[in-house]
């Protein structure tokens, strides 16, 4: 397990790498740098550093540092002191971040929660298959006015949903899809599981890393939630 | 994805439409004036469920017209990057494909597509596999994953990719007929 978590970060890793060289320039920018930055401590960077120092260091520990390496890609790449406590702070973090081997760049990742402002609620495409059929009947009544038409947009949303949505009963769905909250699976993330309508758990996996991530916990759950919703599946 | 939402908009309304029915009148404005557009902030608006609230209308120096503050719910549709989608390819060429997920247009471009699907021209463009099992043509359904989104002030545009497990063809026009 722990190689694999290796072989996930080292592409990570080396992209990184690339830039950080690529920024940092000559070895005393970057110690200017990390004077600047002292204060945002980022251990993978400094495994980065470990990593053009010695050169020969193998790639496990450098991909195995924490769950951080994202946001020490995106803020730290100048910092570079500090290598000995990179190398501890290495240590301890491999143990912890095995689970952490799907995070492959070029793997966009489904985290909307931060987006969404308070007033706004995510819908099931079978959900939104309700409201918008809901609408075009009262719509029929209202049609007496030309005034008022439907705007294309509408009747592509409706289709959409019609299309995509394999669950006749959404308040059904969505209560089986509450059992994935305590998951800490997010509002969004469970909308966007039952517009997937995943046959198996390894589909859902593939398709939402985030969730797989959290695999361990989250495995029996999520295959109860799928055999469940398989039986609410409209044929 | 779709989105229920909550939005305010100040209406400006001319004095003719004052009397009786001025609410008819702000609510069928409302749903002329808000529904089909497309804001980059909270996507295509599909259609306005209720009207929560119309505030007090204050009217403008130098004109006629009154702005009453109107609190409204809509249904939108907003594609995300990392969200799968169920797509409907609209045109085939070289470049890549390009799908519709409702109002939203996504581009999948040709290294986005598995390496093993070539580019076939002719009076049909396709993408086939070199055993020919699987072909993406027009009206073909896929499912794709978005990976970037690029969100103007009028418009949403997606990429997206068909070239991961689980992605690809769904359905098959040609097969069917």
């Amino acid at each position: 397990m722990a190689e694999k978590g290796g072989k996930g970060f080292s592409s990570l890793s080396k992209g990184k790498n690339i830039s950080s060289s690529g920024k940092g320039g000559g070895g005393k920018d970057s110690n200017l740098l990390t004077k600047q930055s002292r204060k945002v401590q980022f251990d993978y960077s400094s495994s980065a550093s470990e990593s053009e120092d010695e050169g020969s260091l193998s790639p496990p520990p450098i991909t195995s540092s924490s769950d951080k390496c994202g946001k020490g890609g995106k803020a730290g790449f100048g910092e570079k002191g500090t290598p000995l406590s990179g190398i501890t702070s290495n240590g301890k973090a491999g143990k912890t971040s095995n689970s952490n081997s799907t995070s492959d760049p070029s793997q966009p990742i489904f985290e909307i929660e931060g987006e969404l402002g308070k007033n706004v609620k995510c819908m099931m495409d079978c959900e939104a298959q309700d409201v918008l059929e809901k609408i075009q009947e009262s719509m029929v009544i209202l049609s007496e006015d030309p005034d008022i038409k439907l705007p294309e947009s509408f009747h592509k949303g409706l289709q959409y949903a019609k299309s995509t949505s394999s669950y006749k009963n959404p308040d059904k769905v969505r209560h089986v899809l509450e059992g994935l909250k305590k998951q800490s699976v997010s509002e969004s993330e469970m909308c966007l599981v039952g517009n997937i309508c995943p046959e198996s758990v390894d589909e859902l996996f593939a398709l939402m890393p985030n969730l797989k991530e959290k695999k361990k916990k989250n495995e029996g759950a999520v295959k109860d939630v799928l055999s469940e919703l398989a039986k609410l599946k409209s044929a | 994805m779709f989105f229920h939402i909550v939005l305010e908009r100040n209406m400006q309304l001319h004095p003719r439409h004052f009397g009786p029915h001025l609410r008819d009148k702000l609510v069928a404005k409302l749903m002329k004036d808000v529904e089909g557009t497309c804001s980059g902030r909270h996507g295509f608006v599909v259609a306005i469920t209720g009207v929560d609230n119309i505030g007090k209308g204050r009217i403008r120096d130098g004109t006629g017209f009154v702005t009453f503050p109107v609190k409204y719910q809509c249904v939108v549709f907003r594609p995300f990057k990392g969200e799968v989608l169920e797509a409907v390819v609209t045109m085939v060429n070289k470049m890549g494909f390009f799908a519709e997920a409702g109002p939203v247009q996504i581009f999948v471009s040709n290294h986005l597509i598995p390496d093993d699907m070539e580019f076939q021209s002719g009076d049909v463009p396709n993408y086939t596999t070199s055993d020919g099992s699987v072909k993406i043509i027009k009206d073909s359904e896929v499912r794709l994953k978005i990976i970037g989104t690029r969100v103007d002030a009028t418009e949403i545009f997606c990429i997206g990719t068909i070239k991961d497990d689980f992605l690809g063809v769904i359905n098959d026009p040609g097969a069917a007929a």
